[in-house]
């Protein structure tokens, strides 16, 4: 190996790099600019319309005084004549697009949010400390939004904390008589009147046997 | 430092019996050579493939071999005389070749000698074989006592099997075949780490490989070749500090490539 031909040979292989480089870019430049030329020769495009062909009427037999079987167009007796037939053009898009997106209702959805997380706060405090004044709370809650099986619940979680307070039998009491069982109303009614002086259990009592 | 001098000299162009390398194609055909030579049926066997792909290779390291060495003879060149054939046979059986006798007697003799023991005749490049070696080999098959082992170029298959010399023969056509790529890598890490190379071994990447095996073909001759080229390359930039050529790169590959002629640039 001699000077000359490692030169020689890196000389002719600079070339060949640059010839082959050369080649490919314009083979790369040829195919965009056939890509570019294509797509700009490209007509527009024109929605489909597929035409449907014109029924032929079918004809029926008439039946007349002489019996004879007389064929006559049922066109004049059962189709009325139309002044203008429109061709029907079928779409493969549909052309019907609403005016205006349907909203969600955000009062409602901003209302359920607010009880959802007044519920999550309650539970959280009674599951924190399980006292009279959360299962009350919870009690009331419930029956405000007429739960009235967990207003039942949490009206007798609350009794059993503290079963000398009135506010808690109320509840239990009205979501019962709510729920239909004003058997169950007055007789719970009756035996706590028996513990607690309360005069809004006793008219509510009172109130209740009316409704009998 | 790496010597590629050394590396060059793993790549010379010479058939080395002690290195055999199992290539796929290589290891087919070595089999069902063997597997036909054993079994004594067929008098004509042509093992067919491209000029480098190595069928002189296992020819001779078939005749070298233990298994056939007693009783083979190998001719390499095509270009040889009927006494130059039956001195070798004569030879391997541990006589003196008579040549005042002439060719028939000489056949009758060893039809005689060689009626115990089959006798293999490797014959290398036989589709340079003219007329009268053709119809010499046909008379050493007819003896039932040779087994013809023709080695030539593929595209010749046809002129040579339908001599009507060998018509009468039963033959068996063997093909072999080229290297793949990930046998070219393998090839080139067994010969370099079989010689203390490992550090020039690690240079090659399996994309370098897929390059040359692009540039030689599957070859084994051109791969051998392209590599001497390319550690003389690697030899002359280390000894003149040219330390960008040290390093294999993708233009090195080019100048082999364009060394040794297998890119034309003009």
């Amino acid at each position: 190996m001699t000077h000359n031909r490692f030169e020689e040979l890196q000389r002719r292989c600079k070339a060949l790099q640059r010839k082959r480089f050369l080649k490919v870019a314009g083979l790369i430049l040829f195919s965009f600019i056939a890509l570019f030329w294509v797509y700009s020769m490209r007509e527009p495009v024109t929605p489909i319309a597929i035409v449907l062909p014109e029924p032929s009427l079918p004809e029926v037999i008439v039946e007349t005084n002489e019996s004879q079987v007389v064929s006559a167009p049922l066109e004049a007796e059962v189709i009325p004549e139309v002044d203008e037939f429109k061709e029907p053009i079928l779409f493969l898009e549909p052309k019907f697009k609403p005016t205006t997106t349907p909203k969600l209702p955000q009062k409602e959805i901003q209302e359920a949010n607010r009880l959802l997380k007044m519920e999550h706060t309650l539970l959280e405090a009674f599951n924190h400390s399980a006292t009279y004044e959360s299962a009350y709370a919870l009690a009331h809650f419930y029956f405000e939004r007429k739960s009235y099986l967990e207003a039942i619940v949490w009206a007798k979680k609350a009794n059993k904390l503290n079963p000398n307070l009135d506010q808690t039998w109320l509840i239990y009491a009205k979501s019962k008589f709510s729920l239909g069982e004003k058997e169950e109303a007055i007789s719970s009614l009756e035996r706590i009147i028996g513990y607690i002086k309360s005069e809004e259990l006793r008219d509510l009592l009172d109130f209740y046997k009316g409704q009998r | 430092m790496k010597d590629f001098e050394i590396a060059k000299t793993l790549f010379k162009d010479s058939i080395d019996t002690s290195f055999y390398f199992d290539s796929v194609s290589a290891e087919a055909a070595r089999k069902k050579l063997t597997d036909i030579l054993n079994a004594k049926k067929n008098s004509l066997v042509f093992v067919l493939g491209d000029p480098g792909v190595g069928k002189t290779h296992m020819l001779t390291m078939l005749h070298h071999s233990p298994l056939f060495s007693s009783h083979s003879i190998f001719m390499q060149h095509p270009c040889f005389e009927w006494q130059e054939l039956f001195l070798k046979l004569y030879t391997l059986k541990g006589l003196p070749f008579d040549e005042t006798e002439n060719e028939d007697i000489h056949c009758e003799l060893l039809g005689e000698l060689y009626s115990d023991e089959t006798c293999i005749v490797f014959v290398d490049e036989a589709q340079l074989l003219c007329e009268k070696q053709f119809e010499m080999i046909a008379k050493l098959c007819s003896l039932h006592s040779f087994q013809c082992v023709l080695a030539l170029h593929k595209d010749d298959v046809k002129k040579v099997s339908n001599h009507s010399s060998f018509k009468n023969f039963s033959q068996e056509h063997i093909f072999y075949g080229t290297l793949n790529e990930q046998e070219l890598h393998r090839y080139l890490q067994a010969q370099l780490m079989a010689h203390s190379q490992g550090e020039i071994a690690l240079m090659f990447s399996a994309r370098n490989t897929k390059k040359i095996a692009r540039y030689a073909k599957g070859n084994f001759r051109t791969v051998k070749k392209f590599f001497y080229n390319l550690f003389k390359l690697l030899d002359y930039a280390q000894k003149n500090n040219l330390t960008k050529q040290t390093t294999l790169s993708n233009c090195l590959l080019v100048m082999t490539a364009l060394d040794i002629g297998l890119i034309r640039d003009a």
